[in-house]
């Protein structure tokens, strides 16, 4: 029973450990990392931005988000925090008028799943 | 010298065989897989990396192949770019957008992704660019427009795909509003005669001078700049030659990196990025090293449509 126990423990930390940086990222954001992934996939991101693990995602016209989780600025101006990350991708020209982001209509639930996996990438 | 042993009659025969039957095998697996429905046609999942890889090699050698002899008109004409800028609004930024403006859903749902065009007709020739718009490619959902446009109007828009690579979307933006209201006379830059500090770049930047400026200025305190530094305040700049825009504002081309180096505050006000007092000849020798940076296709070929070469030569 106590090794039991033991293994269930041993089981669920490494996991954890696995995991780490995917469960800070979701517990920042309260989004989900994978669903995240496959938005950024399918809203086209990749088209302009580097991102690590996302499919054909070596776009050029924008900067590479890799080590994403460390950046100190979002767009040059913002802190980089997850409720001005939300908001630079829901609404980037309203944050820089102009900008060669467009607004893509992404909504508040999915862009807190697009920042979940951005955090992840560290 | 070691002379081949002869090889028996049986050997080769046996050979022939084992592999006619490798191939019977292999085409009846795969007529099973496609029968069975497994393999998933859906287009909001990425290819298999090799699938991809065949699909894009093959696709670059028939267009190559294809494309040879087409005779390139001048597209140095102020009224056939604006003519093209009026077919691309209607025809293509539906799914490959603009600078600054995204596709609509119908472009976005496609697999493989339309790809902003701001960079990637430089990967084509005009003749290349044309054969493409008029005829459109398989296994992808780019449309053959040669049925619904004239030769002219093709034309037009390869004419306007060699501009919109040193468009800024604040330039894209003045164009739509120009000719949503028919403007677009005289003095207005269809067709630029700017040099975009190519010529001063190539006969004054230093690379090495410019390599240690950005140690001196502490620019790599904040950029990760390939083998120099991994600063992460500000974006990397690595592969910076690529790169199609700087502060997400202006095209990425010599005269606006200087610009944007001596004096970031005067493009973007709130830029967490400080006025260091760098002298135009040092941005000058610091764009010239961040030019090596990456693949130098972008800049060769923005380089090439500045000097006026794109009237008729094929690139």
């Amino acid at each position: 029973m106590r090794s039991a126990a033991v293994f269930v423990f041993v089981v669920a930390f490494l996991s954890s450990a696995c995991n780490r940086s995917e469960n800070q990222a979701e517990a920042a954001t309260g989004g989900n990392a994978k669903v995240g992934r496959h938005l950024i996939y399918s809203y086209g991101c990749g088209s302009c931005h580097a991102i690590p693990g996302v499919a054909e995602a070596k776009g050029t016209l924008g900067p590479p988000l890799q080590g994403f989780a460390y950046r100190t600025y979002i767009a040059g101006s913002l802190q980089n925090t997850p409720e001005n990350l939300f908001r630079w991708i829901t609404k980037p020209q309203e944050v820089v008028a102009g900008s060669a982001m467009p607004d893509l209509g992404v909504s508040d639930r999915q862009a807190r799943d697009i920042a979940a996996y951005l955090y992840t990438l560290q | 010298m070691i002379r081949p042993a002869r090889v028996p009659k049986l050997t080769i025969k046996t050979t022939l065989f084992i592999l006619a039957a490798c191939l019977a095998v292999e085409g009846l697996g795969g007529l099973f897989f496609m029968a069975s429905g497994l393999y998933n046609i859906a287009a909001d999942e990425p290819h298999f990396t090799l699938a991809r890889w065949m699909l894009q090699a093959g696709r670059t050698r028939s267009i190559q192949f294809r494309s040879r002899g087409i005779k390139v008109p001048n597209l140095r004409d102020p009224s056939l770019v604006r003519n093209g800028f009026v077919l691309y609004r209607k025809n293509c930024q539906p799914c490959h957008g603009a600078p600054g403006v995204a596709e609509q859903q119908i472009g976005r749902g496609i697999n493989p992704k339309p790809p902003p065009l701001e960079i990637a007709s430089n990967h084509w020739t005009n003749s290349q660019l044309f054969w493409i718009t008029s005829h459109g490619l398989k296994m992808s959902g780019m449309p053959g427009f040669g049925s619904h446009l004239s030769e002219t109007d093709r034309w037009a828009i390869v004419a306007f795909l060699r501009r919109i690579v040193l468009l800024s979307p604040a330039d894209y933006e003045r164009f739509s509003n120009a000719t949503d209201l028919g403007i677009g006379g005289q003095n207005f830059s269809w067709v630029s005669n700017e040099d975009y500090g190519f010529a001063q770049l190539k006969a004054q930047g230093n690379s090495d001078r410019g390599r240690d400026l950005l140690h001196q200025y502490g620019c790599i305190t904040c950029h990760t700049i390939a083998a120099l530094s991994s600063g992460n305040t500000g974006p990397p700049l690595t592969d910076y030659a690529e790169r199609q825009y700087i502060a997400g504002l202006l095209v990425n081309v010599p005269a606006n990196t200087v610009a944007w180096i001596t004096n970031p505050k005067r493009f973007k006000a709130d830029t967490a990025m400080p006025n260091l007092n760098v002298q135009p000849a040092q941005a000058l020798d610091m764009a010239a090293y961040l030019y090596t940076l990456g693949s130098p296709r972008r800049l060769t070929v923005l380089e090439r449509i500045v000097a006026g070469h794109r009237s008729r030569s094929d690139y």
